[in-house]
């Protein structure tokens, strides 16, 4: 009786979730087939899940009326830069903070931590007057970089994530006479691999997908990310819904590449700190 | 430590990488000070920082010639232009003008705002009789704010409604009739029930249908009811009487009896054009003279194949009046306005500026309003320009005709204090009540009585 109820129960959750992949799939399904159809089409107010036509045209319009390469290309290239300097930066400072004690350890973590709690529209002005009024850095790679270089919330995630490896084996390096540097090299870095990949996932997510600063700090076609890119296709009275899919679609592919080859981290790296005692 | 000074030489590389990716730097002006500028002056290498936006759809093709052209005429004033999004590029100027260093100049309307910041430039300084005299009567009042010049228009602006001719005569409306001599809101009443029906694929036609994100739709709909905005021209709040009551319950009637669609509140100008194009609107609001391009250009892609769908035979509608109103066309100017920063770059760099702007909405800049539909502004622009126009003759005689009971944008003639408490009205009183009406969440009694209560606090 109780195996029986137990095989209902499996069956109705999986019938829930199956409903649920279905849902989230949607998006990504309609993006798809719009990428396929005329902008009308994807935008009608009665959708059609299986077009009449298909046609690539939307795709020859982000390709061939666009900079849609240099835009990828900076997209790559700004949030890889990003991925790296965050991984790096991130690492080492969670770990400081984690494992070594010096003063003001911990007042100068809350304090970065507290930073987090400013929302980003107050602080948006006066990054905007330092990037381009002050240091004139305008229209360039570095202006959409140096203020992501490394985010607290990455720091935080790396701190918990450090604070639950085991100190005994820094203890032990130590003994053994390995510098600062190469114990966390040698010994944290290797452990550590799950959180580091979760950490380049979720920055090279965000940055990929990171919208209004590029659009503030740049001016030039040849300077655009592919999501800044895109937002070339709204006009005043119209829209090009069908080259905005096709450019979407080819905005995703990198990013759900990286979601396969990373899987096996991404799924551990989940349950960070979910079970530090 | 071989690998440690691997990583390390991995990182000084891409770091590397991103310093020599950084090369090309904005091009930022120092200016002069702000000292009477001589000729020698005149001649100093300067650049203009320009941010505009795709007015019409060939905007950008002509204002690159403009531009090479301007830049023979002056050599030594180089123009840094960005063509912003309609999306996205008031935000982004925005922050600008929040960070004080918004652009030379900005595509836009005068705006009470902008003076508010000290860093809109009152043009009259530049401005020779020449100039005054070639503007057509009445044009320049459009970027006039407390009688200074802050704008030169580049055209005039004119909302309007708009129809889809088929469905209007397959319904029996006369839509020739309501363009030469107006509707009322029961003349429209009538015409709408005749307009709103399930077609046969099952799918709903609205009589009417608006995007329910933006004010416009209310803006015209409370001018035709004799209230010309939120406030008089003396800044006196007067949306608190029977009129704004009446205006109200006429929307919350259309929702209600499914002339306009009820998910109103949250569609966009977009998906409202989009169901236009669809065949599930009869009547647009807004629609604006641009349209019959608009339209003529689609028609032309789906006969060349490249777009599936109906051609579409657009009609220019005037906006109902309540019966015992008398009928208002919105129009006002748009063009260039000029800005200070905050970091002063000296009185020649705003006289090249000027010398820019005066160039983007010169005789040779009137094919916008041939483009636009839209009457000329300046009679250069008619000279050099005129019988080269796309609309529709019928929509451009109604066009012409609703120019006659033209009203202009009463921000423009209060003080800019009471511009900023208007627009503290409009986004957060106005703007939440109208979608809640839309949705069905508010009455329009309900609605009346927070514009009075909340408009009596703002707008004091």
């Amino acid at each position: 009786m109780q195996q029986k109820s137990k095989v209902v129960l499996v069956g109705v959750a999986t019938f829930v979730l199956l409903i649920w992949a279905l849902i989230t799939i949607i998006p990504l399904y309609w993006m798809i087939i719009g990428s396929f159809q005329d902008s009308a089409a994807s935008a009608s107010f009665n959708p059609r899940f299986i077009p009449d036509s298909w046609s690539i045209a939307p795709y020859e319009r982000f390709f061939n009326k666009t900079n849609a390469f240099r835009w990828l290309f900076n997209s790559l290239f700004v949030s890889g830069v990003l991925t790296v300097t965050n991984v790096f930066l991130a690492s080492l400072a969670g770990y400081a903070f984690a494992k070594l004690k010096f003063p003001g350890n911990k007042s100068v973590f809350w304090i970065l931590l507290s930073t987090m709690m400013i929302p980003s529209q107050v602080t948006l002005i006066p990054l905007y007057v330092l990037i381009i009024n002050i240091f004139s850095l305008g229209d360039t790679y570095t202006a959409i970089i140096l203020p992501s270089l490394v985010t607290v919330g990455n720091i935080f995630l790396m701190k918990q994530y450090m604070s639950s490896l085991p100190t005994s084996l820094i203890h032990a390096a130590r003994i053994d006479a390995c510098s600062e540097f190469g114990i966390f090299y040698k010994i944290i870095l290797p452990i550590a691999k799950p959180g580091l990949a979760v950490l380049a996932i979720f920055t090279f997510v965000a940055q990929w997908n990171e919208f209004f600063w590029p659009l503030l700090v740049t001016r030039s076609s040849s300077m655009r990310t592919i999501q800044v890119g895109l937002a070339s296709f709204k006009f005043a009275e119209s829209t090009d819904y069908g080259a905005i899919m096709a450019g979407a679609t080819v905005g995703a592919l990198p990013m759900i590449i990286l979601f396969f080859a990373l899987q096996k981290y991404f799924l551990q790296g989940i349950t960070v700190g979910a079970v530090k005692g | 430590m071989k690998m440690a000074k691997k990583s390390m030489l991995v990182l000084a590389s891409s770091m590397l990488l991103v310093t020599a990716a950084c090369g090309g730097k904005t091009d930022n002006s120092s200016g002069s000070s702000a000292s009477p500028a001589s000729s020698a002056d005149a001649a100093k290498p300067d650049t203009v920082k320009l941010w505009t936006y795709p007015v019409h759809g060939k905007y950008e093709e002509e204002l690159k010639p403009l531009l090479e052209e301007f830049n023979k005429l002056h050599p030594n004033i180089k123009v840094d232009y960005e063509m912003l999004s309609w999306a996205e590029g008031p935000k982004k100027f925005d922050v600008a003008l929040n960070a004080g260093d918004p652009p030379d100049l900005y595509f836009g309307g005068a705006s009470g705002n902008y003076v508010n910041t000290g860093l809109a430039v009152a043009l009259d300084p530049y401005m020779t009789q020449e100039i005054k005299d070639d503007y057509v009567a009445g044009a320049l009042d459009g970027g006039k704010i407390g009688g200074k010049q802050y704008s030169l228009p580049l055209y005039q602006f004119q909302w309007a409604w708009g129809g889809n001719k088929r469905i209007l005569e397959e319904a029996g409306i006369d839509w020739k009739k309501i363009q030469a001599n107006g509707w009322t809101w029961t003349e429209f009443n009538e015409a709408a029930k005749k307009l709103t029906k399930k077609l046969p694929d099952g799918s709903q036609q609205y009589g009417l249908v608006t995007d329910g994100q933006s004010l416009d739709f209310m803006d015209l709909v409370t001018r035709n009811n004799n209230l010309p905005e939120v406030v008089d021209k003396d800044g006196k709040f007067i949306w608190n009487d029977a009129r704004i009551l009446d205006s109200l319950k006429f929307i919350e009637n259309l929702v209600k009896t499914g002339v306009m669609p009820k998910e109103s509140a949250a569609l966009t100008a977009q998906k409202r054009t989009d169901m236009f194009y669809d065949g599930k609107a009869a009547i647009i609001s807004k629609a604006i003279p641009y349209y019959d391009v608009m339209f003529q250009n689609r028609a032309k892609d789906i006969d060349a194949g490249k777009i599936k769908g109906e051609k579409i035979d657009f009609v220019l509608l005037p906006v109902p009046h309540k019966d015992d109103a008398k009928p208002v066309t919105y129009m006002g100017a748009q063009g260039y306005v000029m800005f200070n920063q905050k970091n002063d770059k000296g009185e020649q760099h705003r006289k090249n500026a000027f010398l820019l702007m005066e160039f983007l909405s010169g005789a040779k800049a009137g094919n916008s309003s041939n483009e636009l539909c839209l009457p000329f502004v300046r009679k250069s622009q008619a000279k050099a320009f005129e019988g080269k126009g796309l609309a529709n003759p019928i929509n451009k005689t109604a066009s012409e005709t609703m120019a006659k009971y033209a009203s202009q944008p009463i921000d423009l003639m209060i003080s800019t204090d009471k511009a900023a408490q208007l627009k503290q009205f409009k986004d957060q009183v106005e703007k939440p009540n109208f979608q809640a009406l839309l949705a069905g969440e508010k009455t329009a009694e309900q609605v009346a009585e927070e514009f009075k209560t909340k408009g009596a606090q703002i707008l004091r």
